[in-house]
């Protein structure tokens, strides 16, 4: 069976979108993030990527919710941690423990932070695909030769992943039960065994990997030509100022509203 | 052998990968033990999706579907609420690629693997071991590091080595692809071996003249279905069938089909057959020239 | 007089450290357009051969010792520039579809090696259009390379080394992991590019398949030119390592005295052959 990639083709407005305008969103999106802990301007920023995503890719909710409620018991120790050692108000008083206001906000602000930008990623990584993500790389200035190596590990790693997964059926349908241990030096035993033949597999094929490229013109002098040609149009444009402009009334948002929940302090 | 007593018994099983058509769409199947069983169709018609239920590798994604298997001591299992490593004793698989599944370096120790996990009594290993290597024909050969073993040498190697385990059946997913004549032959008849013994063996084949020599029962699929399930002399002759799902059955079948003498699946067979329909068989004027050039 | 599109002359090679050499004194032309089959069993030198001819020995490899010289259309490979100079004309096909898919879509893998040699785009795109025809891939063009079955990965590799537009491709072992009707259609593609004057050197273990399609077949055993000529000598004669079944059926008929015509190599000329010899001898028969 074959390994796993997030891309998944498509022909949705995100999908033809320019993969630099793209990156350039995520980045807008993630200084955003990054600027404020404030929750009202993070929930606002979270519900915007995920109706954003939802219009621009068809990616519903749905498609990432389970990837997010695995990190939520990140965000609640984060969160918990974060009440225990801020001052300030305290929300409540749990067995002589007092828990701050300050606190729980905080932490709360940090894990919106998380969902905003995972989603992002996320959103990316499905409609890009990574010969997209090469060729905006090379036309960022990077020299094809480096930049067609991030396509390059896109193919390998799946491959590396279901000889891994064979690798391990295969010791399992001889009656290993390392492989579905529990404990950790079992299972390491299992994937120890495992990696030897995967190794001498892999520098066997990596020199016939060169050499079928060599064969067809990897690393040629002289121009290239390029089929795909990405071109930064209309829309992509329009996207960038989007994100901008959402970016704009959130800033207007932490610098003129109160900040919430602090009619108390 | 005891045809009447079922190895494996599939109920209604369907199989979708991700959001995928269906692999399997439905299919009601049982395997009696000391079949030699040969799945044909054509490449994606589902075959290898089959084969992997038979040992809980993939499990029904229908909920009604069900995978049973009859032990030798009795027992029925489901693979749904079972781990791998407990059907591994009841039936064994042998991936297409020997290279994803030799970990060892030497024959000995890869022989040993299996039956280690099973808490085989050491003491009887190094005798299995020996004759193991023989049955697939690679006597000798216990401390050759199986790097330095042809690659049709270690196809018979991960045979051994899953075969070594005592289960009663064997799961061999193509296991000709790229060898030649001579090989193909040496890994069919390392499993013909093992047949002869009272293993139920499965292989997944393209090679229709090694089916027709070496199965008992053929069983066609084509998109996720069962199209047909019979002897060799019976699946080969639905000529309509067959053509209309692109199967190839051997040349010597299709000639004597095309001229009208039935019964015909080999070379032998075809020899026969025509060298009588050309001699009534009131006059044996010819006596039978044994010819072995080709093997 | 045309020079010979592939000449070998007295080429071998030796592994390091190995006893016997893989390729021993071998010799042999092949005409443009034509397709040579190459038969022999396993470890009989064929991959070898393939990479010598390719320049893939001495230029890649570099523990095997060659000797002798290989002509591409009359010019020695030893004079050409490097490897990336031989491509232009020679295309190889290794046996393991896997190494040889180096891009995620499939798409981008044929349009991949055409990019890197400055094809022009138009060009691109009328090759990819003719490699979707010819090896019957146009579904596959959006799927993951890795997601494909090793049939169809083999059909896409034979494809993106057609796009480059060799004048000679080398295929060794193209179709082993398609099934018969695949294989077939990947057979038909090869007769097409060479009726279009494409030289084809096909490594190939299904004799039924070369015993049609082939117009030349070459034996190569221990390193050594065993037998080569035309499918029907070659494979009747001691040699074979194998034979397609009505031919086995006929030889083994002949020797008892029930086959006179010609031979056959293939299923509908066994079945005239057949019927032409007992219809006619078989009222003659009767008369007497």
């Amino acid at each position: 069976m074959s390994g796993t990639m997030l891309y998944q083709p498509g022909g949705t407005f995100l999908h033809r979108a320019d993969a630099r305008a793209k990156i350039a969103a995520i980045l807008v999106v993630l200084v955003l993030a990054l600027m404020t802990t404030r929750i009202d301007v993070l929930v606002v920023l979270t519900a915007v990527v995920v109706v954003g995503l939802a219009a621009s890719a068809r990616i519903t909710p749905a498609s990432y919710a389970k990837a997010l409620l695995l990190i939520i018991p990140l965000i609640l120790l984060l969160t918990l941690l974060q009440a225990l050692v801020q001052g300030g108000p305290a929300l409540a008083t749990v067995a002589g423990v007092s828990l701050s206001r300050e606190g729980v906000l905080l932490g709360l602000g940090i894990g919106m932070r998380l969902f905003a930008m995972g989603i992002c990623f996320y959103g990316f990584s499905v409609t890009t695909s990574p010969s997209d993500i090469a060729l905006a790389l090379n036309k960022a200035g990077l020299p094809y030769k480096f930049a067609y190596l991030t396509s390059f590990a896109f193919r390998f790693l799946p491959l590396l992943q279901d000889e891994a997964r064979t690798l391990l059926t295969a010791m399992a349908v001889r009656g290993s039960a390392e492989t579905s241990s529990r404990h950790p030096i079992r299972r390491g035993r299992a994937i120890v065994r495992m990696l030897f033949p995967m190794l001498a597999g892999s520098m066997k094929r990596s020199s016939d990997i060169a050499l079928s490229m060599e064969l067809r013109g990897y690393s040629l002098p002289g121009r290239r030509t390029f089929y795909r040609t990405t071109s930064f149009r209309a829309a992509d444009a329009w996207l960038i100022a989007g994100v901008v402009l959402v970016a704009a009334a959130l800033l207007v948002m932490q610098w003129q509203l109160p900040a919430p929940f602090t009619e108390g302090a | 052998m005891n045809h009447s007593e079922n190895v494996i018994e599939m109920v209604d099983v369907e199989h979708t990968y991700g959001r995928g058509a269906a692999a399997l769409a439905g299919v009601d199947l049982t395997i009696g033990r000391g079949e030699f069983v040969a799945i044909i169709g054509r490449n994606g018609s589902g075959k290898t999706t089959l084969a992997k239920h038979f040992n809980g590798l993939l499990r029904p994604t229908n909920p009604r579907g069900t995978v049973r298997l009859h032990t030798k001591d009795g027992a029925t299992v489901d693979t749904r609420g079972t781990r791998l490593h407990h059907l591994a004793a009841t039936v064994g698989y042998v991936f297409q690629n020997p290279d994803r599944q030799i970990f060892h370096d030497t024959c000995r120790e890869e022989l040993e693997y299996g039956p280690r996990n099973l808490g085989t009594d050491p003491a009887e290993l190094a005798r299995e071991v020996r004759s193991s290597l023989e049955l697939v024909g690679l006597e000798g050969h216990e401390e050759t590091n199986p790097i330095h073993l042809s690659r049709g040498e270690r196809q018979r190697l991960a045979i051994a080595s899953t075969l070594i385990m005592g289960c009663d059946v064997a799961v061999v997913d193509e296991p000709t692809t790229g060898q030649d004549r001579a090989e193909s032959r040496k890994i069919l008849d390392a499993l013909a071996h093992h047949h002869a013994r009272g293993r139920t063996i499965v292989i997944i084949s393209h090679d229709m003249a090694l089916v027709a020599e070496y199965a008992t029962r053929v069983i066609a699929m084509r998109q996720g279905r069962l199209l047909t399930d019979g002897s060799p002399a019976e699946v080969f002759s639905q000529r309509e069938v067959i053509q209309e799902s692109n199967i190839r059955p051997p040349q010597a079948a299709v000639l004597a089909a095309e001229l009208g003498l039935p019964g015909v699946l080999t070379v032998d067979d075809a020899v026969r057959a025509m060298s009588e329909s050309r001699t009534p068989a009131a006059s044996p004027d010819v006596s039978p020239i044994h010819d072995d050039k080709v093997h | 007089m045309t020079a010979p599109a592939l000449a070998v002359s007295g080429l071998s090679v030796r592994y390091e450290g190995a006893e016997q050499r893989a390729l021993d004194e071998v010799d042999f032309e092949v005409a443009p357009g034509e397709i040579l089959g190459i038969l022999g069993p396993t470890g009989a030198g064929k991959s070898t051969l393939m990479q010598c001819l390719s320049g893939v020995i001495p230029r890649h490899e570099d523990n095997a010792g060659m000797r002798g010289e290989v002509f591409v259309f009359g010019r020695p490979l030893s004079e050409f520039a490097g490897l990336s100079e031989i491509t232009e004309t020679v295309g190889l096909v290794m046996q393991d579809p896997e190494v040889q898919l180096v891009n995620t879509v499939v798409r981008e893998e044929l349009v991949w090696g055409m990019e890197n040699r400055g094809t022009p785009v138009p060009e691109i795109e009328r090759r990819l259009e003719r490699a979707c025809q010819l090896f019957d891939i146009g579904g596959l063009l959006d799927r993951f390379t890795h997601a494909l079955s090793g049939g169809e990965k083999q059909r896409v590799v034979v494809a993106s080394i057609f796009c480059l537009n060799p004048r000679i491709m080398l295929l060794d072992e193209p179709t082993s992991e398609l099934d018969p009707a695949g294989t077939e259609s990947v057979m038909d593609a090869i007769r097409v590019l060479a009726g279009e004057g494409v030289t084809v050197l096909l490594v190939e273990h299904k004799v039924e398949e070369l015993a049609v399609y082939a117009d030349r077949l070459l034996v190569l055993r221990h390193g050594r030119v065993e037998a080569a000529g035309s499918p029907r000598d070659v494979l009747t004669g001691p040699t074979a390592p194998d034979r397609p079944q009505v031919l086995d059926i006929a030889l083994r008929l002949k020797e008892r005295g029930h086959w006179d015509a010609e031979v056959p190599l293939s299923v509908p000329k066994a079945v005239a052959a057949w019927q032409a010899m007992t219809n006619d001898p078989h009222s003659d028969r009767n008369r007497s």
